[in-house]
C-alpha cells in the first residue's frame, strides 16, 4: 500500500503543481458555473431587465389609455411611448423588442361578441423569437382584463350589446341563427336593465381557470440556478482531471519514467493502482472544492449528504477508468491531449455539461443516455434538489461505476499490451 | 553477479541483439563499448525484465527472471533518457524512488541526504529538476538510482551531454561506487570512459559481441602497435642500433613495446629535444575490429 500511495501522491503532486491542468480543473469549471449560473438566473430579479416596448396610442380613448396602463402593470414590460415612425425604427434597429400600436377608432370598436373588434398592431424584432410568445400572452392578458372590466359593469355592457343588435339588424342578414342571437341580446339587455347597478357590480366576471405552480409530491426544484449550473462545473472539473491523468500517463511513458517504474521491484498492480488512487484522490478534492465555492459563495445546499457522497464516489470511479482508457489513445502526450478533449467534449455537449438537457431537442435528450456526464449530473442534481431515492439513484450510480469498470479495464488491457 | 546468455532480440526485420554472452563478477566495473544503435540499451533492458528476449537467459545473483522483485531490489538503473519528475524537487525525485525501492521514514531521509550528498546536489535539494542544469540532471539520474543502496548499478550512457565538470563529477561518484563494493555495468561510445572506469570491457558492434577481455587484453589482442614519435638532440653515431626509421633527427617507431624501446634508447645515451607516444587504445581496437571508428 505504501508504494501504491507513493504513487498516488507523486501524481497529486505532479498535478497541482501545473497550473495549466489546474485551470482546466479548478477554475474554468467554476468560470462555467458562475457564466452558467448568472445567464439562467439573469444575474437576480434586479438584474434582470423587463423588455423595452413601444407604445403608440393613435387613439387617445378611455378605453385606449385603460389598455395602456393594464400593459404597464406588467413587470416584464416597459412601455415607451413613441410615434408609429420612430416606434417601427427602434424595432428594426433592434433597439426595442416590440411596438404595439392602438390604432384610430379602437375605443369606437369594442364590440361585444361580434365584429372587427379591438384594432391593437404588435411588430416584433423577428430575432426575439423567445419574447415573442411571451409578448402576445401579455396582450392577451391585458385584452382579457378589458373585457373583464366592461362585463363587470352593466351599463357598459348594455352599451355594446346595443352597438352587437344595431349592428346585426343592419346587415340585414336572413339567418335564422343571427334572428335567434340578435333575441337572446334583447333579453340579456332587459336583465341588465332591470338589475341593481350597485349590487351587480364585480358579480358577473369573465373567468377562466385559475393556474397554479405547485411544488409537486415529495420532489424539490433547485433554488437557484447555480444548483444546476454547480453539478455541470463538477462534470468539467472531472474531465479536466481525465485529461490531465491521462497526458500525465503519456508523459510518463514518453519520458522513461513509466519504464523507471516497470523495472523496479513495482508490480503492474501497484504501477496502476497508485495512477487510479490518485485520479480518484483528485476527483473527490476537485468535487469537495467546487462544492464548497457553491456553498459559501453561492449559497448551493447539499442536499442529501449520504446520496451526494455516493455520486461523487460512482463519478470519480467513472473517472478513474475513463483516465485510464484515455491515456492508451495516444503515444505523445499532445496526442493524449488532443484525443482526450476530442472525446470529451462531445460528451460534456450531449450529456448536458454545457447546455441542460432540458434545452435541448429530443434526439440530444436521447443521445445524451450514452454520455456518463448524463449520468453524473442526475447524480448530482439527485442527491442535492430532485430528492431521489437511493433507489432511484441505483441507475445513474450503477452506469456511472459500470462505466469505470469498463474503461479501467480496457485501459489496463491496451496499457499492458503496449507494455509487452 | 550477472549473468547474459545468449541473448537475442529481434524487432521486426533488425536484429537488436545477436546473441550476446557476458558474465559480471560481484564488485566489478563492465563495460559494453559499442556506437550508437550497437544494441547496448537493449541489452540493458533485457537484464532488467523490461524486454522479454526472443533467446538466452538473464541470470541476477542466481535468480534467473530478472522480473521477479527481489532481483530488481538489487538494481540501480540511470537510464540513457532522464527518467526523472522535472516538476518534483531533487529530494522530492529521491525520496520518490527510495520508497518505491522500499525505504522508509527515518532510513529513506538519511539515504536522501546520503545521495544528495554524493551528487553533491544538496545545495539544490529543494529546486525542481527543471530548474537544473544538463549536468545537474544526469547526477540526479544517477543519485535515483543508488538512493536505495543498489548491489547493481546499471548505467546507461551516463554521461551524455554533461559539462566536463559534472563528467568528473560522475566518474567520481562511480570510482566511490566502484571501492564500496558495487556490482557496475556501464555502458557508453566513448572509449576514454571505459578505458578508465571498467576493469573488462566487451565491444558491442550490430547487436553482437565482438571481442571482451581487460581494456589492456584488448589492446594487446585488437589495438596494434603503439607509436613514438620523438626529435632526437644529435644524431647518434651508430643509428643502425636505433630501432624504428630515422629521417634526419625524427625518430618513427611503431611497437607493441613502447615503454621498453624507450628505456632502452635513452640507455645508450640518445638525448630527445622532443617525445610523442601515441599508446593504441579501445578506439584502434573497435577500428581494427570493425574497420570504422566508434562515432562513425
Amino acid at each position: 500500500m505504501h508504494r501504491i500511495m507513493a504513487i498516488a501522491l507523486k501524481d497529486l503532486r505532479l498535478l497541482i503543481r501545473d497550473r495549466e491542468a489546474l485551470f482546466w480543473v479548478l477554475l474554468f469549471p467554476l468560470m462555467m458555473a458562475v457564466l452558467f449560473g448568472s445567464i439562467f438566473s439573469g444575474m437576480g430579479k434586479k438584474a434582470r431587465k423587463p423588455m423595452k416596448v413601444a407604445i403608440v396610442d393613435e387613439d387617445r380613448s378611455e378605453a385606449s389609455k385603460a389598455f395602456v396602463g393594464r400593459l404597464e402593470n406588467q413587470d416584464s414590460i416597459k412601455l415607451v411611448v413613441r410615434s408609429a415612425g420612430a416606434a417601427l425604427g427602434a424595432v428594426r434597429a433592434g433597439k426595442l423588442v416590440a411596438y404595439v400600436r392602438i390604432h384610430k377608432g379602437y375605443a369606437a370598436k369594442q364590440g361585444f361578441m361580434i365584429g372587427d373588434n379591438q384594432k391593437v398592431e404588435v411588430g416584433i424584432d423577428p430575432s426575439r423569437r423567445t419574447e415573442r410568445g411571451f409578448l402576445q400572452g401579455i396582450l392577451m392578458k391585458a385584452t382579457f382584463g378589458g373585457l373583464q372590466d366592461r362585463m363587470s359593469d352593466p351599463q357598459k355592457t348594455r352599451k355594446s350589446i346595443k352597438e352587437s343588435i344595431t349592428g346585426l339588424k343592419a346587415s340585414g342578414s336572413t339567418d335564422p341563427e343571427g334572428a335567434k342571437l340578435v333575441t337572446f341580446l334583447e333579453a340579456f339587455d332587459g336583465y341588465l336593465g332591470s338589475v341593481n347597478n350597485k349590487t351587480f357590480k364585480g358579480q358577473m366576471k369573465l373567468e377562466g381557470p385559475k393556474i397554479e405552480a405547485v411544488k409537486y409530491a415529495g420532489g424539490k426544484r433547485p433554488r437557484t440556478s447555480f444548483e444546476v449550473s454547480f453539478p455541470q462545473a463538477v462534470v468539467w472539473g472531472l474531465l479536466g482531471i481525465v485529461a490531465s491523468f491521462a497526458i500525465l500517463v503519456a508523459r510518463e511513458r514518453m519520458i522513461g519514467t513509466l519504464l523507471r517504474l516497470r523495472i523496479s521491484p513495482l508490480t503492474w498492480f501497484h504501477i496502476l493502482g497508485g495512477k487510479g488512487v490518485a485520479s480518484f484522490l483528485a476527483s473527490i478534492v476537485t468535487i469537495a472544492l467546487i462544492f464548497v465555492v457553491g456553498i459559501v459563495v453561492f449559497g448551493l445546499r447539499l442536499g442529501n449528504v449520504g446520496q451526494l457522497l455516493l455520486a461523487i464516489a460512482c463519478t470519480a470511479i467513472c473517472v478513474t477508468g475513463m483516465m485510464m482508457l484515455i491515456s492508451t489513445f495516444g503515444k505523445t502526450e499532445q496526442a493524449v491531449g488532443g484525443a482526450s478533449w476530442a472525446v470529451m467534449m462531445p460528451m460534456a455537449m450531449f450529456g448536458g455539461g454545457m447546455i441542460p438537457l432540458f434545452a435541448m431537442p429530443a434526439w440530444m435528450q436521447a443521445a445524451s443516455n450514452f454520455s456518463p456526464v448524463k449520468w453524473s449530473v442526475y447524480a448530482f442534481e439527485g442527491a442535492i434538489w430532485r430528492d431521489l431515492s437511493f433507489a432511484e439513484m441505483a441507475l445513474p450510480c450503477g452506469l456511472l461505476v459500470a462505466i469505470g469498470i469498463v474503461t479501467f479495464t480496457l485501459g489496463v488491457v491496451l496499457l499492458s499490451r503496449a507494455k509487452s | 553477479m550477472i549473468r547474459a546468455q545468449k541473448l537475442e532480440k529481434r524487432f521486426g526485420d533488425l536484429r537488436a541483439v545477436d546473441g550476446v554472452s557476458f558474465e559480471i563478477a560481484k564488485g566489478e566495473t563492465f563495460g559494453l563499448l559499442g556506437p550508437n544503435g550497437a544494441g547496448k540499451t537493449t541489452t540493458i533492458h533485457m537484464l532488467v525484465g523490461a524486454l522479454k528476449p526472443d533467446a538466452g537467459k538473464v541470470v541476477i545473483d542466481g535468480i534467473e527472471d530478472p522480473t521477479l522483485a527481489a532481483a530488481r531490489q538489487q538494481i540501480g538503473i540511470a537510464p540513457q533518457a532522464l527518467a526523472l519528475y522535472e516538476n518534483l524537487s531533487a529530494e522530492e525525485n529521491m525520496a520518490f524512488f527510495g520508497t518505491i525501492y522500499g525505504l522508509r521514514g527515518a532510513d529513506l531521509a538519511k539515504r536522501v541526504d546520503w545521495a544528495l550528498d554524493f551528487t553533491g546536489l544538496t545545495d539544490r535539494r529543494k529546486d525542481r529538476m527543471k530548474t537544473f542544469s544538463g549536468g545537474m540532471k544526469r547526477r540526479l539520474n544517477m543519485a535515483c538510482a543508488v538512493v536505495h543502496k543498489p548491489r547493481v548499478l546499471l548505467l546507461d550512457e551516463p554521461t551524455v551531454g554533461v559539462d566536463p565538470q559534472s563528467r568528473n563529477s560522475i566518474f567520481e561518484n562511480i570510482e566511490a561506487l566502484k571501492e564500496e563494493g558495487t556490482t557496475i555495468l556501464y555502458t557508453t561510445h566513448y572509449m576514454e570512459e571505459a578505458q578508465r572506469l571498467c576493469e573488462r570491457v566487451a565491444i558491442v558492434d550490430k547487436g553482437a559481441v565482438l571481442a571482451l577481455d581487460t581494456v589492456d587484453g584488448l589492446i594487446k589482442a585488437h589495438g596494434g602497435k603503439s607509436l613514438v614519435e620523438a626529435t632526437l638532440e644529435r644524431v647518434p653515431p651508430d643509428p643502425s642500433a636505433l630501432p624504428g626509421s630515422l629521417d634526419g633527427l625524427a625518430l618513427r617507431v611503431e611497437t607493441d613495446h613502447p615503454l621498453e624501446d624507450l628505456a632502452r634508447i635513452t640507455d645508450a645515451g640518445v638525448h630527445f629535444t622532443s617525445l610523442r607516444v601515441d599508446r593504441s587504445d579501445l578506439e584502434a581496437v573497435f577500428l581494427n575490429l570493425t574497420g570504422r571508428r566508434l562515432r562513425d
